[in-house]
């Protein structure tokens, strides 16, 4: 073949998709319609058919054209008596059709197809259709022979009415046909019998313009002129066609070729033709530029006027039209008469004329309208040169239209490779403006018109690379459409009645994201017709419509696209989902106990678990929605379900709008940059080095970090990519440690030290990195000194996986950006942990993490840990739980190491000296236009002269004192120490023994120092500052208090307040362990806190009435009380909610509880 | 056919120009976790994303950097970008199907360049038995000259794309 045919090829493999996307749902309306099927559409079929056999009989497909022939045939049936229109024949036509798509997607291939089955299936209808009619004529029953100019002529000089005797005579044709049929110049045109191959070729009366009412009409509306065009052709009959093949291109790209003299539709036609042809051509150009373009002798041009009556018929008739036509036409310019013709038009346009003003003028008007109808779709494909307003209102026809095909916008057909190059160089064109913004920062001292250039040169930039994603975007539609054939095919396989409703098809994404769509959609569609929608009598039975209803909606929503899918059908239950699940194994009891509703329904994302209840043809095989999610959040896109059992079931895929640029997190790990998709990213954690013993522990072998009161997998970037570190000569042996902190700590010096030594490296990393290192080198001995904390950090990015959430620990965050997904190189393609790469601002190229990948590689299993989290938590992990306390430590002038909870603080405050004045032999402190009580916590306690370490004097002149003001209300007083040291988090083991002294918790060894716990509120009683408030009237002698809170020093402050006041207490360390004491004891008052791991107050407070103890008074203790909370707590029944260190309130909470004739 | 060569150690070595895209001086890239230690990293070249072979240990040789001039300066390297399949395929179907089966960006990284040759079909040879530092998989043919002997690669061996798969 050369290269031109090739070529033609193409585009008629092009032309054909084109036909058949209509065909399809053209067929399935008229199966849903059948006789009442409105006639633009059986004349829309069978043009479409028509038109892929005339082409592929140009190209000797024989193949292709028998099918579409005897399907043109039996559409030519319907054509003629639309009651024909059965269900067996609409699905032997949807069966030939899918023949015929599997021939054209592979044209080459075409003749070895073996389409016998279908071809026989529709002889056989078409000899039952013929067996009741009148003997049909030799081209119906003719075996589908390949040549039949008979027809090929006739339909070329768009006559649908020529194509054969009418056989279906019971119904009169419609009056339009009759009447172009009666305009017909060559009605001979029928009778040369079918099987002649060598005939004379078809004259055409090219001069009768009447024949083509559709380029008339077109040509009117375009302004276009008429021209026959006498073209000489070579002798040879290969020259000739291919000769005749480029003119027709070339005539084709300037206008539009109406019809040949002699009717050259096919490959015979060429044949025929003696040397000169004649082509009839509209064409908007004028005849000087048509002779240059044509290189044609002036002779060549005879210019056909248009006669008047036809161009005033075809203006008026245009609005008559499918409405996409109509509409352009109705714009283009203003309508000469009213429209009559209301059972044609199938939807209401603006213009959309008043049937009752029209009535006068029908007769006149009607009779052609119904043979233009035919020709409407080809004609408004063409009309893409329309006005924009007329081009707008045809969009809009379209859309009120509903199931039509949409209106064509005038479009350019561009390969994907194009456009990729094009944003490969829209990001290359950011790249280079970025650098020029910067270095335009430099001179813009001396060019001070440079500024404004690079700014208009920037926001085109934007602009272009928007543009250029935007040429990448398709609608929807282009996957929503083969849905209602699958639906249909399912709900007959079922034996179901679905109804399926598309809305918002014209939404559109990427291309890229819509290629990925159709799987998991098809999926869906599938699951619903097979278990979502039940049987018809079911559905009777339980009241609902016979038919079940199936909503699959796109819109816009937070920038993203959603994608729902709707059905009233039987839901999902939960309930029976969670015994699945246990029965294979996938989840325990105990779970499936714990597990919310919607917890539930995403058991169904899990592998392996099918919900039919038996497996079908179509679903139920266990392969299903873990791939959908899968697929999805591939796509960097979520999905969510929501289920009413009874009432239907709603499917929710959100999905980026592209997948070329995303917004990402750029993190170094291991001295390298990564890119983390921003999509399933939940947060980011900053864990300093003085918390991470804290937060971060070691479950099993796997360390998780502890992230309100949940705990949290985590992965360690640079680890799970095995980035190679070169340790530094001096540094330790290169084992293993178990904490991340160490290998932390040590990969950080590795870092810095590659950063250091390295001079090759590139000056174009972002210099927050090699600051950072170098600063780290610089501190190294005082990141290993642990009495520095908070200099060293890691970063936790936290990452959402099909619903379960991990930690990535990563060096630093450094940068969110949009950056342009590259695909990743094929060398690359096994390593799970990057799903792609990019390049950044700075030209360097990137990986993209793909987290999935990661996860996949760190080998976490969720199971595992939530089961840790949940349950089976032995006294190793409760020790880890517990609430580590902020401490302030403070030095007293006395040189004494004092230690105070934070949470009993309500502020420090930094005071001069000057500030403290002597009233009446008491120490105060002006500050803030208040007057505080001072109070030296050493003297109070008698632990003066007690310095254990002589002050440090000299350098420091800062004389400033610190006040500690405690978070008790009502109290105006300040602890003053002589400076703060530092606030710590740490696990206090509070010694009772080694010092005593009255206000004195206990002391504590901290960094080989003595830190002494002062009981504020004690202190201040001993400096008589509290003693008024309470009298002793409160005796609890011979009552037990039960006293929750994970903090062993909180637990010790609450319970030496309730022990001054006469309870006996035992104490409990989480709401598990309060249960299970409270089974074995009784007690009288129960004092919980509300933040605990494993049983928070709340919960205990739920449990509390099964331990047989449902009267305790209850009181809620809290570090941080709000009135949410108290409102809260008082619904959960608890007595009140006291601040923890509040002695007062506590105290006159408890009072309250006792009746007063018991004391 | 015209062959670009270049020296890796001590081994002449070649490559068919028209499987050549640009050729430029080594410089930073970024390594690919995980990735065979023969692949040096990416590389951004006026926005496409070059994967680098390091021919040194794709060769399997120990010493990935050519020894120092004396000077204690490493001794630059060069980067020897080659054309995609589909450019290839533009100029010269034939050779584009059955030479260039790898459809992405790639380089391979090289010690020093020689000269542009001319040679003719008939003076390529197979590759001996006796050929040190190479493997024969890699060698599409050699060349013999008086002093030297050149090797001219077989590129889709050396880059492990298998010609049959494309």
């Amino acid at each position: 073949m050369s290269e031109e045919d090739d070529e033609l090829l193409g585009m008629f493999v092009q032309e054909a998709v084109e036909h058949l996307e209509t065909i399809e749902p053209d067929l399935l309306t008229l199966e849903e319609n059948g006789s009442a099927t409105e006639r633009d559409i059986i004349n829309r079929l069978f043009r479409g058919v028509h038109s892929i056999k005339g082409s592929a009989g140009f190209f000797g497909l024989t193949a292709i054209t028998k099918l579409s022939h005897i399907m043109e045939n039996l559409l030519g049936k319907v054509r003629d008596d639309p009651n024909v229109a059965s269900p067996a024949v609409t699905d032997s036509l949807l069966a030939g059709l899918d023949k015929l798509q599997t021939m054209i997607n592979d044209v080459s291939g075409s003749e070895g197809v073996d389409a016998s089955e279908q071809i026989a299936r529709i002889q056989a209808l078409l000899n039952d259709l013929e067996g009741g009619a009148p003997p049909a004529p030799a081209p119906t029953a003719a075996p589908a022979p390949v040549e039949e100019p008979a027809e090929e002529a006739a339909e070329e000089a768009a006559e649908p009415a020529a194509e054969e005797p009418v056989t279906a005579v019971e119904e009169p044709p419609p009056a339009g046909e009759e009447l172009v049929t009666a305009e017909e110049p060559a009605p001979a045109v029928d009778a040369p019998p079918a099987q002649a191959l060598a005939r004379p070729p078809t004259k055409v009366n090219l001069k009768n313009l009447e024949q083509f009412p559709e380029a008339i009409t077109a040509a009117v509306h375009h302004g276009q002129l008429l021209f026959i065009v006498t073209v000489e052709l070579p002798k040879d009959i290969d020259e000739k066609r291919s000769f005749f093949g480029k003119m027709k291109a070339l005539m084709e790209s300037i206008g539009r070729v109406v019809a040949t003299n002699p009717d050259v539709s096919k490959d015979s036609g060429l044949h025929t033709v003696g040397e000169t042809i004649e082509v009839l051509l509209a064409t908007v150009l004028e005849l000087d530029l048509l002779q240059t373009l044509l290189q044609l002798p002036k002779e060549a041009f005879a210019p056909l006027p248009i006669p008047d009556s036809l161009s005033k018929l075809a203006a008026a008739l245009r609005p008559k039209m499918q409405p996409e036509a109509a509409a352009p036409a109705a714009v283009a310019r203003p309508r000469p008469a009213p429209t009559p013709g209301q059972e044609e038009t199938t939807a209401i346009t603006p213009f959309a004329p008043d049937p009752t003003e029209a009535g006068g003028k029908r007769p006149r008007l009607r009779k052609p309208s119904t043979g233009f109808q035919a020709y409407a779709k080809g004609n408004s494909n063409r009309s893409g040169g329309a006005t924009p307003n007329a081009a707008a209102a045809a969009a809009a026809a379209a859309a009120s239209k509903g199931n039509a095909p949409p209106a064509v916008e005038e479009t350019l057909r561009v390969s994907v490779s194009l456009l990729d190059e094009l944003i490969n160089m829209a990001g290359e064109l950011v790249l280079a403006r970025n650098q020029l913004t910067r270095a335009a920062v430099d001179v813009a001292s001396q060019h001070p018109n440079i500024g404004p250039l690079v700014q208009n040169l920037d926001s085109i930039t934007s602009r272009i690379q928007e543009k250029v994603m935007q040429a990448r975007m398709q609608p929807v539609s282009v996957v929503f459409n083969k849905f209602p054939r699958i639906i249909r095919d399912l709900a007959r396989k079922l034996g179901k009645k679905i109804d399926l409703e598309l809305r918002g098809g014209d939404v559109d994404l990427d291309k890229s994201v819509i290629e990925h769509l159709s799987d998991p959609l098809t999926h869906m569609i599938r699951n619903v017709a097979d278990h979502a929608i039940e049987a018809p009598n079911d559905r009777l039975a339980i009241g609902k419509p016979e038919s079940g209803r199936v909503e699959l909606a796109a819109y816009h929503e937070n920038g993203m696209v959603n994608i729902a899918l709707s059905d009233d059908g039987a839901g999902i239950d939960g309930n029976r989902i969670k015994m699945k699940a246990i029965e294979k194994g996938q989840i325990t009891e105990e779970q499936a106990d714990a597990m919310s509703e919607e917890e539930a329904l995403n058991l169904i994302f899990l592998p392996g678990l099918s919900m039919a209840k038996k497996v079908s043809d179509v679903s139920g095989r266990g392969v299903g929605m873990d791939v959908v999610r899968t697929n999805i959040e591939k796509l960097g896109g979520t999905v969510h379900i929501e289920s009413k059992v009874g009432r239907g079931t709603r499917i929710i895929l959100k999905l980026p709008l592209t997948l070329a640029i995303i917004p990402a997190m750029i993190v170094s790990a291991g001295n390298q940059r990564f890119a983390i998709p921003e999509i399933g990213l939940v947060e980011i954690v900053r864990v300093a080095e003085s918390d991470r013993s804290n937060q971060i522990e070691t479950v099993g072998n796997a360390p998780v970090l502890r992230l309100r009161n949940m705990l949290l997998p985590l992965v360690d970037l640079a680890d799970v990519l095995g980035i190679q570190r070169t340790f530094p000569p001096d540094s330790d042996e290169p084992d293993r440690r178990n904490r991340l902190s160490d290998r932390r700590a040590r990969r950080k010096r590795a870092a810095a030290a590659a950063a250091a030594s390295a001079n090759e490296q590139p000056a174009t990393t972002p210099t927050k990195r090699g600051k950072a290192s170098r600063d780290d080198t610089n501190n190294r001995r005082e990141n290993d000194d642990r009495r520095h904390p908070g200099s060293l950090v890691a970063y936790v990015m936290v990452l959402n996986v099909g619903g379960n959430e991990f930690g990535m620990v990563v060096d630093e965050v450094l940068d969110s950006e949009e950056i342009v997904v590259k695909p990743l190189p094929s060398f690359f393609k096994d390593n799970v942990c990057f799903s792609a790469t990019t390049i950044l601002g700075d030209g360097t190229v990137s990986l993209i993490i793909d987290y999935a990948g990661v996860m996949e590689r760190a080998n976490i299993s969720f199971s595992n840990v939530e089961r840790a989290t949940r349950m089976d938590l032995d006294a190793e992990r409760r020790e880890a739980l517990r609430e580590r306390q902020n401490i302030i430590l403070l030095e007293t002038d006395t040189g004494l190491l004092m230690g105070i909870v934070h949470s009993m603080v309500r502020r420090v405050e930094k005071i001069s000296p000057s500030l403290l004045v002597n009233i009446g032999g008491l120490p105060y402190v002006r500050y803030d236009r208040k007057t505080f009580r001072a109070v030296y916590p050493d003297q109070v306690m008698g632990l003066e002269g007690m310095g254990l370490a002589p002050r440090p004097e000299g350098e420091d002149e800062d004389n400033d004192l610190c006040m500690v003001v405690p978070n008790i209300p009502d109290i105006q007083a300040g602890l003053i120490f002589a400076r703060i040291i530092d606030t710590r988090e740490i696990n206090i083991e509070l010694d009772t023994r080694a010092i005593t002294a009255d206000g004195l918790f206990g002391s504590a060894q901290l960094d080989d120092r003595v830190v002494l716990f002062p009981d504020v509120n004690r202190v201040l009683d001993l400096a008589r500052i509290t003693a008024s408030h309470l009298e002793s009237r409160l005796d609890a002698n011979g009552l037990r208090a039960l006293i929750v809170d994970d903090t062993p020093f909180l637990r010790v402050l609450t319970a030496s307040y309730l022990r001054e006041v006469g309870f006996e207490i035992e104490q409990a360390e989480d709401g598990q362990m309060a249960v299970a004491m409270l089974r074995s004891n009784i007690y009288d008052l129960l004092v919980t806190d509300i933040n605990m791991p494993l049983m928070d107050g709340f919960e205990l407070a739920t449990e509390l009435p099964a331990t047989g103890h449902g009267d305790i008074p209850m009181i809620a203790t809290t570090t941080s009380i709000s009135s949410d909370l108290e409102q809260r707590c008082l619904r959960a029944g608890f007595v009140a909610c006291v601040p923890t260190i509040d002695k007062k309130r506590l105290l006159k909470v408890v009072s309250s509880l006792q009746p007063a004739t018991d004391f | 056919m015209l062959v670009s060569t270049f020296t890796l150690g001590d081994l002449y070595l070649g490559i068919e120009i028209l499987l050549v895209r640009e050729i430029n001086r080594s410089m930073e890239c970024t390594p690919v976790p995980g990735s065979h230690d023969y692949i040096r990293g990416m590389l951004n070249i006026r926005g496409r994303v070059i994967t680098l072979f390091d021919l040194r240990r794709r060769l399997g040789w120990n010493d990935a950097q050519p020894v120092g001039d004396g000077s204690g300066n490493k001794r630059k390297q060069y980067n020897v970008i080659m054309k995609t399949r589909s450019e290839v395929i533009q100029i010269n179907r034939e050779i584009g199907e059955a030479r260039c089966p790898w459809q992405d960006p790639v380089g391979l990284v090289v010690d020093q360049l020689g000269d542009v040759l001319d040679i003719a079909d008939d003076n390529i040879q197979p590759p001996p038995a006796n050929l040190r530092g190479i493997a024969a998989d890699f060698v599409h043919g050699v060349v013999e000259f008086e002093r030297d002997l050149l090797v001219i690669l077989n590129v889709a061996s050396v880059l492990g794309v298998d010609p049959e798969v494309a």
